[in-house]
């Protein structure tokens, strides 16, 4: 039985006990490795941290839109007495505004990521 | 113990009026670290390809990753209509960079932490902008505020919901580099003074001085990253307003 087991001159690499024993501690070091991955806090990776910043960055610009309509409310209310309907309208318009694009830079951001992925899926299929 | 806010206060250096006052053009710790960020560039790209050597050396390869970062950015964002513009992409991208880098050696003053400093950057940005897509595209730079293929009667509610968002560029843009700078610097101190305290409970209890310096270790890790990232998105945010006023289409 330990004779067939040996490898003969010519036998092919998938035979080659050395080989297989190698193939098996990767497969051990990679389950190992994607176990650790699993386990890892998502916002351990610093991939994660930029995301953070995309989540910050649309949160200051829904608060900017909102901000700069205030301004223009109060400023046309100023200029021509219509105090308080140019601020409550411009308030209106500008959570409107902070929606819209919101709504938008999340469309955006959603489209880089898919595109991302679809690359990355390609990479490793090559 | 100091505040953890006095990092941010303006002093004066010279041309003060009376007993340190600050005057309108007095020379301030901020006006030092932007003359320091303007003088760190130069050094860096002029001082750093002086050899012009094949291999690079150390300072001529930061020169010359910073010259392909910047590069690529426009062209992946802007595209062919935007390599006269690089420059002052780059500008503004090392400007701010350095800016960030150097608040965040010890006791210097961080110029992009106020909102008056990154809002002259951002409003030069909109108001140089704006100019270049009315040059560009004449009137029909306004179709940007009625986008195609929306129905009339709605016009009313999206042309001055498209000019609000299009005037909040710049509040934005500013905002959001002052608010990152702001909070990370003022988190680093809180998080030393917390050492300090700790420290000074006495007994045992001082050994647990340890857990906030091994956090302030990690933040001023994430700082950097941070510092590097809000010039990053600075750069690219100018390059995507870039785009819309260069590769306007033409209907």
């Amino acid at each position: 039985m330990a004779e067939q087991d040996r490898p003969t001159a010519g036998s092919s690499d998938a035979e080659d006990p050395a080989l297989a024993k190698l193939e098996r501690d990767l497969q051990g070091v990679r389950e190992r490795q994607a176990e650790e991955k699993a386990k890892r806090r998502p916002d351990a990776d610093p991939r994660q941290t930029a995301t953070v910043g995309k989540a910050w960055s649309l949160a200051i610009e829904m608060v900017a839109a909102v901000g700069v309509s205030v301004f223009i409310g109060w400023w046309l209310d100023r200029w021509l007495g219509t105090t308080p309907w140019g601020l409550v309208g411009f308030i209106l318009l500008g959570i409107a505004a902070a929606m819209w694009s919101a709504i938008r830079t999340g469309m955006m951001m959603q489209r880089q990521q898919l595109a991302d992925s679809e690359r990355g899926a390609k990479k490793e299929g090559d | 113990m100091a505040s953890p806010l006095d990092q941010f206060k303006v002093k004066c250096i010279a041309l003060c009026g009376e007993g340190g006052q600050l005057q309108a053009f007095s020379f301030t710790n901020a006006s030092l670290f932007m003359v320091l960020s303007v003088v760190g560039a130069v050094v860096l790209m002029v001082y750093g390809m002086r050899q012009r050597s094949l291999v690079p050396g150390r300072l001529q390869s930061v020169a010359e990753l910073s010259y392909e970062f910047v590069a690529n950015m426009v062209r992946e964002n802007v595209g062919p209509n935007g390599r006269q513009y690089f420059p002052f992409i780059f500008s503004l991208f090392i400007f701010v960079l350095m800016a960030n880098m150097l608040g965040m050696v010890p006791y210097s003053f961080t110029v992009t932490s106020h909102i008056i400093v990154t809002f002259a950057l951002a409003i030069v940005v909109f108001l140089g902008i704006t100019a270049i897509a009315i040059v560009r595209n004449g009137i029909h730079f306004f179709t940007h505020f009625m986008p195609a293929g929306v129905p009339m009667w709605l016009a009313p509610i999206i042309v001055p919901i498209e000019i609000i968002s299009y005037l909040s560029r710049p509040i934005s843009l500013s905002l959001r580099l002052c608010a990152n700078m702001l909070a990370g610097h003022t988190t680093l101190k809180v998080f030393a003074g917390f050492i300090v305290s700790m420290i000074g409970m006495g007994g045992v209890m001082s050994a647990s001085g340890i857990l906030p310096l091994i956090m302030v270790t990690a933040l001023t890790a994430l700082e950097f990253l941070i510092a590097f990232l809000q010039a990053y998105v600075f750069a690219i945010l100018t390059c995507l307003y870039l785009a819309e006023a260069v590769n306007m289409e033409h209907h």
